[in-house]
């Protein structure tokens, strides 16, 4: 009894503490600056959990995405959504289902199991460079017939756009937008360690690339106060200075798979030589900050250059408006050249899918250049389509300039079915060399092996 | 002396010592109270670190969240970060999609648990062993490798895009709370029960009103614990649900992730909303955890 | 003569009986594991013996190949064997001297219990996807909390936690100790359970604290510490969750957390490996039985049931 009381009392002192604490906070001098918590929405929640708005006699089709209505890619693809079953209203009724992942976007629990169990999507938001893998088993719809005859040809496409769409000369998906990559550098830190910070004066030879680098990075005592570059972090894989060391993964006549190439070993070293300069551990936290996603350094202050994505630029708006930076291709040694890979998404129709036709009518629309133009301008990404990719728009921003001019010679990822193990593969690798457990060579030739191992089958 | 005085003479130093046991006592309890503060208060600190860390992060503006040296206070207060984030995703749609289930689970492993556990432990008959073996064998096969052949059944069956493949199960007992409860029902002692059937009570009878009773504590937990797996089961709701209006909240914290990147302060807002059910529910439910059950009618144990 | 059958009658009868109610009672769990596992479970066995893509319905049936690849070739395999061993070996023992520890603390009748209690029990409740950013953060080498006090407070230049490949595994077994109060809560349960007749006789006897501890309280709680220890070893040999989103499914840095679990989980739904996911799965079976089984066989000697039913 006395016990209860006690309980009690406390929850009460509990509460009125958090409650002082409350009303203290509130009390406390207004901040000068109102800051506006900045969130793109304008799809109402209250839409996604309304009863269907099926209209009678319409043909369902169900339509998976990773893509929330909450974040700007999932609100366009919505709308796009709508103004189809607007423009099929009677015929045909597409229902946008958001299916999240638990990592990345090759993990793809949902699609995989239904699949297997014979109840797939009819219609698949899916990451362009693992098209080939699924394609190799079996597990998406050949459209290239149905392609054909809807005039859809390769020439629309970037190549490597078109590359990853294709295996064994049947189309799997129809490429929807793409990314790449190229260097991000602090205008800032720059001047303050004496460089001319102008884009045209940016070093192009990875020599002197590597001793801007190293004058750019401040140590106090045992920590880093800032780091010049880090080869590993944002999207430093190793496909990025693989090509840019002119290197080649694979070859596309015989298909046989060549990490090993000596290019890229060279590669890799140079990468290694950064771990070994700077001492593993303390630069690993700079890379791994932030739940994995390393583009944060930069908005930190904590990194002057940094390779990534052409998707910084609407985050650093976002993040770190003042951010003074430019951007530049990636330095390269001799016999290099400039270089970029992209990714991106595409359209798919999964094997067993029980409205095929209907499925193609859907993705041939989302597909079309022109609302994939529409859904690029409104996301700030870039599209596939060679013919909408010369748009002034695109360019308007002079840094998203680079990345454009970047595309007709952007790499793509080896498009083979064993196309998701190599980037798996190449992710551990990575790792691998630079913690020093193995060296380049070997990791290399790890993957080769393995790689090509895992081919035989597709053969 | 006067017999007064020879009183006083003998009693005096009775309830001296009378006096100075109970200051004893105190003394100890004193000690008691301040050695276990000076060890709880500490270690909860270090506990409510993360979360001290969870709740400044979740009123912050964005411009804050990655700063160094990192902020703790945020300046300013983004309040707004809680309606937000309650208003980013279906929030009230998705929790009572989840209590809906969390409920008919909990109702499930409540029913057909303690029964099976009365069995491990309380009726010796063949096989028992050899059953309660399997049982625990069943948890040793990772579910990845389970969950599609799972997830054909339930397919044939029909079942896929509602809430029954995430239910039903329940009802059929759960091994991990048939092996929490039989331990529970094994500290139980015998005397009781052989007791019970020398009087001829019938097994339903021992078991509803000698063993439930008895084990409040064990179903409290398994309360708690099942509340909390249902609140959390990502993988569960992600396969079998095809209909966003239908999913959970687990499914909803998802949509704080974006394409590049994550809406951090929401995402930390909701997830300490999201906490307050349970902590209350915990609050309450351990409050069945106070010593001193006193087994009736057993003496000389 | 007519004594022995009569008896004898008598017994069987009862043994009749037994059985009857014991399978009555158990039948949910029995309906149970008919339904819901016993396909699933011989299913993934089936698997194991082929190369099964899961999108591709047809299995080529390989044998041992699979089990004989991964045990004779397969480094990553063996790395991650590894990894959850280690994992295992320390987060159980710490587990349960850390919970059982602060489970008698809470239990003890002082001001502010059921606070305590709340606060030791929140982390649980923090859903996975914000506890992996959380590690992250707190547990940076450059600016997490973590090492900021380390420096600040006691002027250690703190190592590299969850970016370093030799410090990375006890970072993961720290964090597994800031989950404990779920199993602290059975141990709560379980102490409430400890009759204070067992006290008050021990009191008389003049133990002091350490000693009713020692004789009266740990080993009445055996039983629950049994259950914890079980599954504390088939819970930690499949560690998964937190690992997988913090390090992205790769178990970087240097592979150092690439625990069983997340290599299983990549070849079933990232390199179209079930049958090899099937087979990993049962080795782990195999593994986590034997070491189930050697603590089941010691267990008569210091697991103590006060209902006196030998196990």
């Amino acid at each position: 009894m006395e016990k209860r009381t006690l309980n009690r009392r406390d929850f009460l002192r509990l509460t009125a503490a958090a409650a002082t604490g409350a009303v203290m906070a509130a009390c406390a001098p207004a901040a000068p600056e109102v800051v506006e918590k900045v969130v793109v929405q304008t799809v109402e929640v209250e839409k996604i959990v309304e009863k269907e708005v099926k209209p009678a006699g319409a043909l369902k089709i169900a339509f998976w995405t990773p893509a929330s209505q909450q974040d700007i890619w999932g609100e366009k693809m919505w709308l796009m959504t709508d103004k189809f079953n607007q423009a099929h209203e009677g015929e045909l009724y597409v229902d946008y289902v958001y299916t999240p992942t638990t990592a990345g976007t090759q993990m793809v629990e949902k699609l995989l199991t239904n699949i297997a169990a014979g109840s797939p999507p009819d219609a698949a938001y899916f990451d362009r460079f693992i098209v080939p893998s699924w394609a190799g088993e079996g597990s998406l719809t050949d459209i290239t017939e149905l392609a054909n005859q809807a005039g859809v040809k390769e020439d629309d496409y970037f190549p490597f756009a078109w590359a990853e769409a294709t295996w064994k000369g049947r189309l799997y998906c129809l490429p929807f937008d793409t990314d790449d990559r190229a260097i991000y550098y602090n205008k800032d830190h720059l001047e303050e360690a004496g460089f001319d910070s102008d884009e045209k004066s940016f070093p192009t030879s990875i020599e002197e690339f590597d001793a801007m680098a190293e004058k750019l990075t401040i140590k106090e005592g045992p920590r880093f106060k800032r780091m010049g570059f880090i080869p590993w972090s944002g999207q430093g894989w190793i496909f990025s200075y693989g090509w840019t060391w002119d290197g080649k993964f694979y070859n596309p006549d015989t298909l046989e798979v060549t990490f090993n190439d000596p290019k890229i070993v060279a590669a890799c070293e140079w990468m290694v030589s950064y771990a070994d300069k700077y001492g593993m551990e303390n630069v690993e936290s700079f890379a791994q900050a932030f739940g994995g996603e390393a583009q944060q350094p930069m908005d930190a202050g904590l990194l002057s250059i940094e390779y990534n994505g052409d998707w910084m630029i609407a985050h650093h708006k976002r993040y770190k408006p003042d951010l003074n930076y430019g951007v530049v291709p990636m330095p390269w040694p001799e016999g290099g050249r400039a270089a970029t890979w992209a990714g991106g998404w595409s359209w798919v129709i999964p094997k067993g899918a029980p409205n095929m036709e209907a499925g193609w009518e859907f993705i041939s629309f989302m597909g079309s250049p022109e609302e994939v133009h529409w859904y690029c301008v409104e996301t700030s990404h870039i599209p596939t389509q060679t013919a909408y990719a010369a748009d002034p728009v695109y360019t308007e921003d002079p840094h998203h300039k680079v990345f454009m001019d970047l595309l007709p010679i952007a790499n793509c990822r080896p498009p083979l079915p064993v196309g998701n193990l190599l980037w798996n593969d190449q992710v551990e690798a990575r790792d691998l060399m630079i913690h020093g457990q193995k060296t380049p060579k070997e990791a290399l030739d790890d993957v080769t092996e393995a790689g090509n191992e895992a081919m035989k089958k597709y053969l | 002396m006067t017999e007064k005085a020879m009183q006083q003479a003998i009693v005096q130093p009775r309830r001296q010592a009378a006096t100075l046991l109970r200051f004893w006592r105190r003394y100890q309890a004193v000690i008691r109270e301040v050695l276990s503060h000076s060890v709880l208060v500490p270690l909860a600190i270090i506990y409510m670190i993360p979360f001290f860390w969870m709740v400044s992060t979740s009123l912050k503006p964005d411009t804050q969240i990655f700063l160094w040296p990192p902020v703790w206070i945020p300046k300013p207060f983004m309040w707004s970060n809680y309606p937000g984030a309650i208003s980013f995703i279906p929030f009230w749609a998705y929790i009572k999609n989840t209590l809906v289930i969390a409920f008919f689970a909990i109702v499930g492993v409540l029913f057909s648990c303690p029964p099976v556990a009365y069995s491990f432990s309380r009726i010796p008959w063949a096989g028992r062993n050899t059953l309660f073996m399997m049982t625990i064998a069943t948890m040793m096969l990772p579910y990845q490798v389970t969950m599609i052949p799972l997830f054909i059944l339930f397919s044939r069956l029909g079942w896929v895009g509602g809430y029954f493949p995430l239910i039903v199960p329940s009802f059929f007992g759960g091994a991990f709370y048939i092996f929490l409860l039989r331990q529970f029902f094994m500290t139980i002692p015998q005397e009781l029960t052989d007791a019970a059937r020398i009087d001829g009570a019938s097994e339903m009878r021992i078991y509803t009103q000698i063993m439930m009773p008895l084990t409040r504590p064990a179903l409290a937990t398994i309360v708690v614990f099942e509340f909390l797996a249902r609140w959390r089961d990502f993988l569960g709701p992600l396969i079998y649900l095809n209909e966003p209006k239908k999913y959970t909240i687990s499914l909803g914290l998802q949509m704080f992730r974006l394409e590049h990147g994550t809406e951090w302060a929401l995402l930390m807002a909701c997830s300490i909303v999201l906490t307050t059910p349970v902590v209350l529910l915990y609050f309450f439910v351990q409050r069945t955890f106070i010593q001193g059950i006193t087994l009736t009618g057993l003496k000389g144990v | 003569m007519q004594m022995f059958s009569l008896e004898a009658l008598r017994t069987s009868r009862m043994a009749r009986r037994n059985l009857f109610y014991g399978v009555l009672f158990a039948s949910p769990w029995l309906l149970g594991i008919i339904l819901f596992t016993a396909y699933p479970l011989v299913a993934s066995l089936y698997y194991s013996f082929t190369e099964y893509t899961v999108v591709n319905p047809v299995k080529k049936f390989v044998g041992l190949s699979n089990y004989t690849n991964l045990i004779l070739k397969d480094d990553v395999f063996h790395r991650s064997l590894y990894n959850s061993v280690y994992f295992a070996l320390f987060s159980i023992p710490l587990g349960i001297i850390v919970g059982v520890g602060l489970a008698m603390m809470l239990n003890m009748k002082i001001k502010g219990q059921p606070v305590y209690r709340t606060i030791y029990f929140l982390p649980v409740l923090i859903p996975d996807v914000a506890m992996a950013i959380l590690w992250i953060w707190v547990f940076n080498a450059q600016f997490g909390i973590v090492n900021t006090l380390l420096w600040q407070l006691f002027g250690i230049n703190g190592p590299g936690w969850l970016a370093s490949p030799v410090w990375s595994k006890p970072t993961v077994i720290l964090m597994s100790l800031w989950t404990v109060g779920q199993g602290v809560v059975i141990y709560l349960a379980a102490l409430q359970d400890v009759p204070r007749s067992l006290y008050d006789a021990a009191e008389v006897d003049g133990a002091n604290a350490l000693q009713k501890t020692r004789h009266v309280t740990l080993p009445m709680i055996t039983p629950v510490i049994f259950f914890n220890l079980i599954m504390g070893m088939i819970g930690s040999l499949q560690y998964f969750t937190i690992a997988h989103v913090i390090t992205g499914g790769d178990g970087r840095p240097g592979q150092s957390l690439f625990f069983y679990a997340m290599y299983l989980y990549r070849n079933a739904f990232a390199f179209f490996k079930m049958g090899m996911a099937s087979a990993q799965a049962w080795i782990l079976f195999a593994v986590v039985l034997i070491a189930t089984m050697l603590v089941f066989r010691t267990s008569a000697r210091w697991v103590y049931y006060g209902g006196e039913e030998a196990r």
